[in-house]
């Protein structure tokens, strides 16, 4: 029970609601976009390189996959639970789509929609163990993921697949109107259609109910486990779109494809303000994120901060995010 | 009691084990339309677990369950809602970062069009719909957009209770409603009750609060060790009275203690 409980409505402005339009929880609650600004005019001084329209196309392709993995890993958070699997989904299952398609002559369409199925299916595994076999998401999916990674190392015995083909690797090669790259505009779709799903929908408004209480949503007769498992599957999907695209603009498929965007991953929802503890943010704050670890890959490389630190400083910002999380809950509930 | 007085709830040989556990045993039971009814106990006495095999949330072991004369069923507390039975729970109703109008409608959601789970919500409609039905229960909160996480015990249960008196309910099931709140709001959740009562809704009280039962209720059901012990007219009852029962010790209780 919260502390206004004894205090009571005689004293409204101690309750948690107006504490909420101070200046403080401004900042704490845009604190994400704040910080890009802040970031992108640094690296802007640093290095005038970085405003160039040629960086501005890198960080949006860069920030494509990355986006797609952070709406994906949003989805199980908001209904307070985990899927670390969902990078190694990604590298997994279009391997299997680009496998198909050199083994058994599918089309491309075909392959990449093979890798996607594929990638809805494990998702759909992966809610089945957690709700039905009451599995614990965090070592479920760790172990899911330790499967996937495995998987794809014996397929591709170690090799990078190269062998991708024009129509298949198009849509992260195309560009528009002096090299806008188009495969963003999936992101973006993606990102418009999950903020309606999550707002507008009957199954929006279950996630949230699901992650904010479950005891009340299942007496208010929300199916907790049936939703549950819709997220998982939904995360699955986006994961093998996710791997499409990236294999399609790496026009390659490596043996640990996937692997490095765990953490970033994880840490864009995160700072975008989707807690680690259910019911709470959006997918405004997932595309926030997920430009801000962009930026700040992007920014790093660009002056010149050596590779080696790059790994830490990521980790860092991880820290700082959840950190400012948790400062969050605690203040404004 | 007049043979005209409508039966609203009925329950006969209700049962329920858990393993080797016998939590409710023979639980026979009458509710009429026109009144409200306690239901107090020790712990462990078989409340919760009577109201949540007449409600859906636990499927009995054996006995039967008449709403309005007809036997009933539920395998879900969801279909118990269909029916017209709501529960209102201590603390556990609400989606925290949902605001209030989400909340009323959790589960039953207004949509301009179907689509499976993609069905479309009419924010718009349950905006308004919400509005009204705080207003008929008399519960005025300032801002209902804000999520009632950030709302006091005492609002929180109200607009739990005004969710479940707002769908034209056939009967409302209180599990402990003020056992959590401050005095000054147990008193307005306690009105909120008398006003069901003017309303013709009735109502069940699960309550460790015996003076709180005394003055709300007509008739107190009291459980102990899985069976009802006995039921009393609240007119004709004392607090020692149901001490006496609730304890399985006739004696030794003194007039004035604090627990009656």
């Amino acid at each position: 029970m919260d502390a206004s409980t004894n205090t009571g409505t005689a004293k409204p402005a101690k309750s948690k609601g107006d504490v909420g339009k101070t200046p403080l929880a401004w900042v704490l609650q845009n604190v994400v976009w704040i910080w890009l600004v802040a970031l992108v005019v640094l690296f802007g001084l640093f290095n005038e390189f970085f405003f160039t329209v040629f960086n501005m196309q890198n960080i949006m392709v860069q920030a494509t996959v990355l986006g797609m993995l952070g709406l994906a890993m949003c989805l199980p958070l908001l209904v307070a639970e985990i899927d670390l699997s969902i990078p190694a989904n990604m590298g997994f299952s279009s391997a299997v789509g680009v496998i198909a398609m050199n083994e058994l002559g599918l089309p491309w369409w075909l392959a990449a929609g093979t890798g996607v199925a594929v990638a809805t299916g494990i998702g759909f595994f992966n809610g089945f163990c957690i709700t039905r076999l009451r599995m614990v998401s965090l070592i479920q999916t760790l172990s899911m993921m330790i499967i996937l990674q495995g998987a794809l190392l014996a397929m591709t015995r170690g090799r990078t697949l190269t062998e991708l083909g024009d129509s298949y690797v198009w849509i992260g090669q195309a560009s528009v109107g002096g090299g806008w790259p188009v495969m963003p505009l999936v992101f973006v779709a993606s990102l418009i259609g999950l903020g309606i799903v999550l707002t507008r929908t009957v199954f929006g408004r279950c996630i949230y109910a699901v992650g904010g209480n479950p005891v009340a949503s299942n007496s208010a007769g929300i199916r907790v486990e049936a939703t549950k498992i819709k997220t998982y599957t939904l995360a699955g999907f986006l994961a093998g779109v996710a791997g499409f695209l990236l294999a399609s603009w790496q026009m390659a498929i490596t043996s640990n494809q996937g692997e490095s965007f765990l953490l970033y991953a994880i840490a864009a929802p995160i700072i975008g303000g989707v807690s680690v503890f259910g019911g709470r943010g959006n997918v405004i704050g997932v595309m926030g994120g997920v430009l801000l670890l962009t930026v700040i890959q992007v920014g790093l490389a660009i002056i010149s901060v050596p590779s080696f630190y790059v790994g830490m400083i990521g980790g860092l910002m991880i820290f700082i995010a959840v950190a400012i999380d948790a400062l969050r809950v605690r203040m404004f509930g | 009691m007049t043979a005209q007085r409508k039966i609203i709830l009925e329950t006969r040989g209700l049962t329920k084990h858990y393993g080797g556990v016998q939590a409710l045993n023979d639980a026979d039971f009458t509710m009429y339309a026109d009144e409200h009814i306690a239901i107090v106990g020790d712990n462990g006495a078989g409340k919760s677990t009577f109201v949540r095999n007449i409600t859906g949330v636990e499927m009995r072991t054996r006995g039967e369950v008449f709403i309005d004369g007809a036997p009933v069923n539920f395998a879900s507390p969801q279909e118990a809602r269909a029916h017209g039975i709501e529960t209102v729970y201590q603390n556990l109703a609400l989606a925290d970062h949902l605001d209030v109008p989400a909340n009323i409608f959790l589960g039953r959601e207004e949509v301009k069009f179907r689509l499976g789970p993609l069905s479309w919500l009419n924010k718009k409609a349950m905006n308004a719909r919400a509005k009204e039905l705080l207003e008929e229960t008399g519960i005025k909160i300032p801002d209902l957009s804000q999520p009632v996480a950030g709302m006091s015990g005492g609002q929180r249960q109200c607009v739990a209770i005004s969710r479940a008196a707002g769908w034209g309910s056939k009967l409302i099931i209180m599990d402990e409603p003020t056992a959590a709140l401050g005095i000054q709001e147990t008193t307005r959740v306690e009105n909120i009750i008398r006003g069901l009562k003017e309303r013709c809704v009735p109502v069940i009280i699960i309550s460790h609060n015996l003076r709180q039962v005394f003055n709300l209720v007509d008739r107190i059901v009291v459980f102990r060790q899985g069976r009802i012990a006995g039921v009393l007219n609240v007119k004709e009852a004392s607090g020692n009275d149901v001490v006496a029962m609730i304890t399985g010790v006739d004696q030794g209780v003194h007039e004035n203690a604090s627990y009656i």
